[in-house]
């Protein structure tokens, strides 16, 4: 019995910051485009919604390089004055 | 106990007894309590309808011939029976005298029943769902034992969870300790929604609590670990997913659950703006606009040069559906490219133009064409 009212007293201690989690997986979850148009949102799990994030910053993660080498071989290809106007309005 | 009660519940209808259960099984919910006689359950997962028999007739029961004549269904469970059964099968098959399928929630695992003589035998139960470990007891007076346990029906569900679980990969010790438990446990009752069913973060703590509620109080403390191991096996699944997160987000070395998310949420954010703007980079589209338009220059200066003769005079619309807009734009351009399109007048690689009547508009054909591929070709003018 100890064991458990040390359990209950641990969540109800880190109850506030559960339901911090709990909404910031929400808004992680609305940014996904997988779980975006699930039937109910309310039911997806945390650690899918963990899941689908990871999955999804790789995604990303590779669509940027893609497009990132897309830009460089075009600023190769292109007068380096030109090259360059557009660098500095790249870094900008 | 008259022997025709005993008929009234032993030939209950099959359906009408596995429906809760069936019922309950889809909903991943556990059944209720078995009476406990028990023994070490053996989790299998057998068809409903199985037949059992009756003690050998080598040991001569002598009892009435059931009312009903039992419908010749050999299952496993009659396999299992048959070599407990006599030497010979021929006496004993005329002998079955009852067929017993039997709920085991409403079925007391061991029935008396007292039949001629010293015999009393106890009718197997409930081996049509669980399938069980069947002992038989000789005693010396002729009394005849078939007990059977039947504690394997919320085994089975269980079982099949966690294979479920071992399919998805995700198997890990908790999760075999927690099912080998519950084999061994008559009453199962809470949590198997924890295993496969992904619930929220509180979620899944309420739905446990309602299961374990609804059990009984003898067993809260096994449900309440039961429920611990879940819930500790899914935190650790989510502290895995969260470590996988911190190494896709570069220096991020919050330690904090909500620093993380917050953090993730942010990088999501930048990522997202970052795919949606550079295509959309005002420099970066028009330098592929003004690379397509060299790469139409110097095609419409290859063809004015005589090697298209069949197109006729340069930047005059083809036969082709060549709007006009683009050559006349080209030809703006033209007067100050002309020099180095000229020398760059190797033919330039494009292999799209065959197909350019096809199109309405070659500037927006190519201009797709190399959206879609990544490669552009080299443009070796320079303006």
């Amino acid at each position: 019995m100890s064991s458990r009212r040390s359990r209950s007293r641990q969540t109800g201690g880190s109850r506030i910051t559960d339901d911090q989690i709990q909404d910031l997986v929400s808004k992680l979850q609305q940014l996904l485009p997988e779980l975006h148009n699930t039937r109910r949102p309310d039911k997806v799990s945390a650690s899918r919604v963990l899941q689908e994030t990871c999955n999804y910053i790789k995604t990303l993660h590779r669509e940027v390089d893609g497009l990132s080498e897309r830009l460089s071989q075009l600023l190769e290809t292109t007068d380096t004055t030109q090259a360059a106007l557009i660098r500095s309005l790249l870094m900008q | 106990m008259a022997e025709d009660e005993m008929a009234t519940w032993l030939h209950y209808p099959l359906e009408d007894l596995y429906s809760d259960l069936l019922g309950d099984n889809n909903n991943q919910t556990t059944p209720t309590q078995l009476p406990a006689v028990a023994a070490t359950s053996v989790v299998r997962q057998q068809p409903q309808e199985a037949e059992q028999i009756w003690p050998p007739a080598a040991i001569a029961v002598v009892v009435k011939p059931p009312p009903v004549p039992p419908p010749p269904k050999p299952t496993k469970n009659f396999q299992m029976f048959s070599r407990m059964r006599g030497k010979d099968p021929e006496a004993s098959s005329s002998l079955r005298p009852e067929l017993t399928v039997v709920d085991s929630n409403t079925t007391p695992a061991l029935v008396t029943m007292k039949s001629l003589g010293e015999v009393s035998s106890a009718f197997p139960s409930g081996g049509g769902i669980g399938g069980s470990d069947f002992v038989l007891d000789r005693k010396e007076s002729g009394e005849v034992t078939v007990s059977s346990s039947s504690g394997g029906y919320s085994g089975g569900p269980s079982k099949a969870a966690a294979e479920d679980a071992r399919d998805k990969g995700i198997k890990n010790e908790a999760e075999d300790r927690k099912r080998k438990r519950r084999e061994n446990d008559v009453s199962l009752t809470p949590s198997t929604t924890a295993i496969d069913q992904d619930v929220e973060l509180e979620g899944d703590d309420d739905d446990d609590k309602k299961h374990s509620r609804g059990s009984h109080g003898s067993k809260r403390s096994r449900a309440a670990e039961v429920h611990n191991l879940s819930e500790r096996r899914r935190r650790d699944r989510i502290n895995e997913k969260m470590k996988a997160l911190q190494e896709l987000i570069p220096r991020c070395n919050k330690s904090d659950k909500a620093s993380m998310l917050d953090e993730a949420i942010e990088y999501l954010k930048s990522l997202q703006m970052q795919v949606q703007v550079l295509p959309s980079i005002p420099p970066f589209d028009t330098l592929i606009l003004v690379s397509v338009k060299l790469k139409l220059i110097n095609f419409y200066q290859m063809m004015s040069m005589g090697s298209g003769p069949q197109f006729g005079p340069r930047f005059t619309v083809p036969p082709i559906h060549m709007p006009s807009s683009p050559a006349s734009n080209f030809s703006v351009n033209q007067t100050s490219i002309q020099a180095d399109s000229v020398r760059s007048s190797v033919p330039v690689q494009s292999p799209g133009l065959p197909q350019l009547p096809n199109v309405a508009d070659p500037l927006n054909y190519v201009f797709l064409d190399m959206n879609k591929s990544v490669k552009i070709p080299a443009v070796s003018s320079t303006v």
